[in-house]
């Protein structure tokens, strides 16, 4: 009997001893994405009690959660469990989440615990359970749950009946190559630039006399780290390779033991050309130049498309002085456009410019292309000379511009206003000829005898580049020429194109 | 776009009750892909509030219920996504999982979207719904290897009257969870020897 008992009392106190669990604070979703719930949290905390754990105090846990800003529930590191374990003497650790809780009807509630062993960090255990009013209802309502603590109950007993009763052997490898923080840089090095890496372990792994030896591992050149002046940092400076390219970073500890792990830390891309860019513009060729009088579409493009870090645009004139300068960062714009225009918002005179597009990718290497450009906006200027033949006129008309014309139409109306014939064409220079029109019966006014007709003429005349003229002619014979048309003088009929 | 169409030929093929969960081989899963598992934050499309962490938790236990996987712990993956400036929402690259499996021994990652996750209210019982789409990714490679599409609904488990039908989206959650699982341990994710 008495062997009985010892034997019970020793199992009893095996198995206390080996089951103290640090109950972190439930997180609860239903209030938010790192909401708490004390009355559950509280509740589990009794039903561990009462399954034989032994649970550490509410308050070292928030003192320990304090003092590791711990400020996510249901999410501890690797790191922050070992650390319970080895500050706060326990065992286990028990973190879960409230799914659903809904007390008023329909009733809802769900919970998941997660149970970790802190000598590990292994998750050894996981349960989720809900539970539903209508699924506690018994045919004859018969010990059917009264109030929230009668769920609570049937929750908790559902939720722990497969709770392990023992702790695991430990899975935990000291030799770890456990990295709090890596800083590698910069992400984009020039080549023979200077690389930095400095890696940042976990102070129990950091502070311990079974330290690794460290060594960055870039394809097959090895760069031993050293700890810092600071003691914070393992850091090791490398010159970029010369071949552009990605390149990626491993770390490989070596115990003295000659255990050895690696892992990979990051990447770097090494650039060793300049970006190739192009721009087009859209005008009119004459004599070999993009020529425009109003927009200038220019369309930059990267040959081989690659990241950039900024671009600018540059307009310069015929004394290469820059009179307009744009730029900006990261991508390059699809489509830019001049208006003619100088950064000061005068228009630039006619005349030829450069365009110049420079582009620097991420390392800052630079390229820049150019094109050359003409600016005109003067509208044709047209000599109109008239010879008659007793009852024929011939008019002909000349372009003095360089510009070719692509269009002209030319209307003569009698003084009274009556149009009598329309010439048109897409060249100059040209002559019309056409009979003066008798005076139909009715018109008015009656020609005096001996009196000359007065004919009145309408010109328009557009460039191929878009410039436009429009005149007025008040008598044909006196090539009265109105250098603009006067609001009075509108002829009768509407006027296309004007 | 290639995702899509398949979703499309499964419905046809299959009809909307079909035989889920649907299971899309992209390339072999690795042999030592259940040594370590790491559950990437889900991508949330539902309109059932922080569902994405919910399945994520939910998925997670029955991973470890099931006895043949390894899990990272969640705050381990949280820990790197601010390190690597990945946002919760967003699904990381080949390159940055590369990166990730190096700091934590991942051998297969677990992401995906929550595409519908609700419950509506029928006469006295719920009505939860739930439809997923997870894609697991090489540790080594970061690459997609299987994409498994689920969808159900409470009542899709009722048996007699309402016995057998799942009135909580987390008991649901945990249903389908067991059940992509054991689809995935048929099709060929060999438990961890280690």
């Amino acid at each position: 009997m008495l062997v009985l008992v010892a034997f019970f009392l020793l199992f009893w106190s095996l198995n206390a001893s080996c089951r103290t669990v640090a109950v972190f604070p439930l997180l609860d979703l239903t209030i938010g994405t790192n909401g708490t719930n004390s009355l559950l949290t509280d509740s589990v905390r009794r039903e561990m009690v009462a399954r034989g754990f032994e649970v550490v105090d509410e308050q070292e846990i928030m003192q320990f959660m304090i003092l590791h800003r711990i400020r996510t529930l249901s999410r501890l590191t690797t790191h922050e469990i070992i650390l319970a374990g080895e500050e706060l003497g326990a065992d286990l650790v028990l973190q879960g989440t409230v799914f659903q809780l809904q007390e008023e009807p329909p009733t809802t509630v769900s919970l998941n615990l997660q149970l970790l062993q802190t000598s590990d960090a292994s998750l050894e255990w996981a349960h989720t359970e809900g539970l539903y009013y209508t699924e506690l209802f018994s045919l004859l309502g018969l010990s059917d749950p009264e109030n929230m603590d009668d769920i609570y109950r049937i929750l908790f007993t559902r939720l722990f009946e497969d709770i392990p009763g023992k702790t695991f052997p430990a899975k935990k490898d000291d030799e770890l190559l456990e990295i709090e923080n890596v800083v590698l840089r910069p992400e984009n090095v020039r080549p023979g630039e200077i690389v930095d890496c400095k890696i940042r372990l976990f102070s129990a792994l950091q502070d311990s006399e079974n330290i690794p030896v460290i060594v960055a591992r870039v394809g097959d050149d090895e760069y031993p780290l050293t700890l810092d002046d600071e003691g914070y940092y393992f850091a090791a400076s490398w010159p970029a390779q010369p071949k552009e390219g990605d390149y990626a970073v491993s770390l490989t500890g070596t115990w003295p033991s000659g255990t050895t792990r690696s892992a990979l830390v990051g990447t770097y891309f090494v650039d060793a050309y300049e970006p190739e860019i192009t721009i087009t513009v859209h005008g009119k060729e004459l004599s070999g130049k993009t020529t425009f009088n109003n927009t200038l579409y220019i369309l930059p493009r990267l040959v081989d498309p690659e990241p950039i870090s900024r671009w600018e645009i540059k307009v310069l004139d015929q004394k290469d002085e820059v009179i307009v300068r744009q730029g900006g960062h990261n991508e390059i714009p699809v489509r830019l456009t001049w208006a003619g225009q100088t950064d000061l918002a005068t228009q630039a005179p006619d005349g030829d410019y450069r365009i110049l597009f420079t582009v620097w990718d991420r390392v800052n290497l630079e390229s820049s292309t150019e094109t050359l450009v003409s600016l005109l906006r003067t509208p044709p200027d047209i000599s109109i000379e008239l010879t008659r033949d007793n009852g024929t006129v011939a008019i002909d008309l000349e372009n003095s511009m360089a510009t070719p014309v692509s269009y002209w139409w030319m209307k003569f109306f009698t003084e009274t206003g009556r149009q009598f014939k329309l010439a048109e064409g897409e060249t100059l220079p040209t002559t019309i000829e056409f009979e003066l029109p008798e005076q139909e019966e009715g018109e008015l006014p009656e020609q005096e005898e001996g009196r000359e007709p007065v004919i009145e003429g309408l010109l328009y005349v557009r460039d191929v580049i878009g410039n436009q003229m429009t005149r007025k002619i008040i008598n044909l014979f006196e090539l009265e020429l109105t250098d603009e048309m006067q609001e009075d003088s509108l002829e009768r009929e509407w006027v296309e194109e004007f | 776009m290639y995702r899509i169409v398949f979703i499309i030929v499964l419905l046809t093929l299959t009809g909307c009750a079909g035989k889920f969960p649907a299971l899309q081989e992209s390339s072999s899963m690795p042999v030592d892909a259940a040594c370590r598992v790491t559950i990437l934050p889900f991508i949330d499309k539902g309109s059932f509030t922080r569902g994405g962490a919910v399945f994520a938790k939910v998925f997670l236990t029955e991973l470890i219920a099931s006895g043949h996987f390894q899990v990272v712990e969640e705050g381990d993956v949280i820990e790197l996504y601010q390190q690597f400036k990945i946002f919760p929402n967003q699904q990381p690259d080949s390159e940055q999982l590369k990166k990730i499996s190096g700091r934590l021994g991942t051998t297969l990652f677990v992401g995906g979207e929550i595409l519908k996750m609700e419950e509506h209210k029928q006469g006295v019982y719920l009505d939860p719904g739930l439809t997923v789409m997870l894609r697991l990714y090489s540790g080594q490679t970061g690459e997609e290897v299987w994409t498994t599409y689920h969808s159900r609904r409470g009542k899709d488990y009722q048996q007699v009257l309402h016995f057998g039908r799942i009135n909580t989206l987390t008991s649901l959650a945990k249903e389908m969870s067991g059940e992509i699982i054991t689809l995935w341990l048929e099709k060929g994710i060999i438990p961890c020897a280690g």
